[in-house]
């Protein structure tokens, strides 16, 4: 499966209704809001954001290992690949995916289109990961158990932390992936 | 600067007085319309042509039955699969509702849209939106990007594609030879002193941006 090449809230749901109304209200020139019924989510490339309703969780298997943000609207079905963040309503969701969008941490915040702006205002590419991480913050990213592909996936974006020499590290902690200050006190360090 | 042939925009419309007033729109923003009355005759154009931009009308009630042994969703799912870089603007009464837009979104997930309802002059405003509008200190003027502090202009089909489609919300994939063109245009770009580069998004993708990505736009 390969990552959307702009930043990409996928709706997963039967009916359309929710994507067109994420799209009218999403900037964007920050997320393209993307459709898929659960059935037909597999085929798609991965999203930054996966925004899910209803009880079938069949296809999204696919986005199992990956770091991207859940949310789903009313009560998740069991078999998803991790527990989403529940929202009341796509209402509720929409705010969410605001905030998200607008995460700034350690002078790190989502660059249009796709990538990061960095504190001295350059530009970092290729950074799907972070990009998730830091739009969880500060809840950080549902993940369950830590497989090798995760791990992996971390130890990259630690790398990415360390080479623009931000002050923020990736840990680990309750089933979840944290993008945490420097100066906090969080889970263990996972690079 | 040699001259180039401007920009083609894909017309299909099946009430022909509108197709020739579609026409007269396009050729007033230095476009070069490639009109067609009817699907097949739309597929037929797209196998020698590759418009920038694809302004389309659903309803084909009114196009001859030969024409009709395809439909417009087979227009639309060719553009998405092989014209990656033209961007549909779907001009019609059928796209008011959610489910209308929901049906042409499975035939092409980046389609605009436009309703008839509101006449040919909102239609006009909503191709310059996209081919007319600025990003960063760039703009594209009939069918040329012009750096505005300098004045000085780019006319390479690469540089109009680009700006079009980050007018879109778009990234652009590009073959080899193309991204070649896109660099030379982030040559051009530092050259003349502008704000906006060329940013490879990977796998192929390239997007304007702005140096300052808060005022992108």
């Amino acid at each position: 499966m390969r990552q959307a090449a702009l930043r990409t809230l996928l709706v997963v749901s039967e009916r359309p209704h929710p994507w067109a109304f994420l799209r009218d209200r999403l900037d964007p020139d920050l997320v393209t809001v993307s459709w898929a019924r659960p059935a037909e989510a597999r085929h798609t490339s991965a999203p930054w954001m996966l925004a899910g309703a209803g009880a079938d969780p069949a296809g999204l298997s696919a986005f199992r290992d990956r770091l991207l943000c859940w949310r789903w609207v009313g009560d998740a079905p069991g078999g998803l690949p991790v527990p989403p963040l529940p929202c009341r309503d796509w209402h509720e969701l929409a705010a969410a995916a605001e905030r998200a969008l607008a995460v700034r941490l350690a002078g790190l915040r989502l660059a249009p289109g796709c990538g990061l702006v960095l504190p001295d205002g350059s530009y970092v590419s290729r950074a799907a990961g972070l990009e998730a991480l830091l739009a969880a913050h500060p809840q950080g990213l549902p993940v369950g158990a830590p497989t090798a592909r995760l791990r992996a996936a971390a130890d990259r974006i630690a790398g990415l932390l360390r080479r623009h020499r931000l002050p923020l590290r990736v840990a680990w902690g309750g089933g979840r992936l944290v993008l945490a200050e420097d100066a906090e006190d969080g889970g263990g360090r996972a690079a | 600067m040699a001259v180039v042939a401007p920009p083609e925009v894909l017309l299909l419309e099946d009430d022909l007085q509108e197709l020739r007033a579609l026409e007269r729109v396009v050729r007033d923003a230095s476009l070069e319309p490639v009109t067609a009355s009817g699907p097949a005759q739309a597929l037929s154009r797209l196998d020698h042509h590759d418009p920038l931009l694809a302004v389309i009308d659903l309803d084909m009630s009114r196009a001859p039955a030969a024409e009709r042994r395809v439909g417009v969703h087979d227009v639309l799912r060719r553009l998405h699969l092989h014209h990656l870089n033209c961007i549909p603007l779907v001009y019609s009464a059928g796209v008011e509702t959610i489910d209308d837009q929901a049906r042409v979104y499975e035939a092409h997930p980046h389609a605009l849209f436009q309703s008839k309802r509101h006449g040919l002059p909102r239609l006009l405003q909503r191709i310059e939106g996209v081919l007319g509008g600025r990003v960063g200190d760039l703009a594209l003027r009939r069918g040329v990007v012009v750096h505005v502090p300098s004045g000085r202009t780019t006319n390479h089909r690469v540089a109009v594609t680009l700006l079009a489609a980050r007018r879109a919300n778009r990234s652009v994939v590009l073959r080899e030879s193309d991204a070649r063109a896109a660099r030379r245009l982030g040559e051009w770009l530092d050259e003349v002193g502008s704000n906006v580069l060329v940013r490879a998004l990977g796998g192929r993708h390239y997007q304007l941006a702005t140096r300052e990505p808060d005022a992108a736009g």
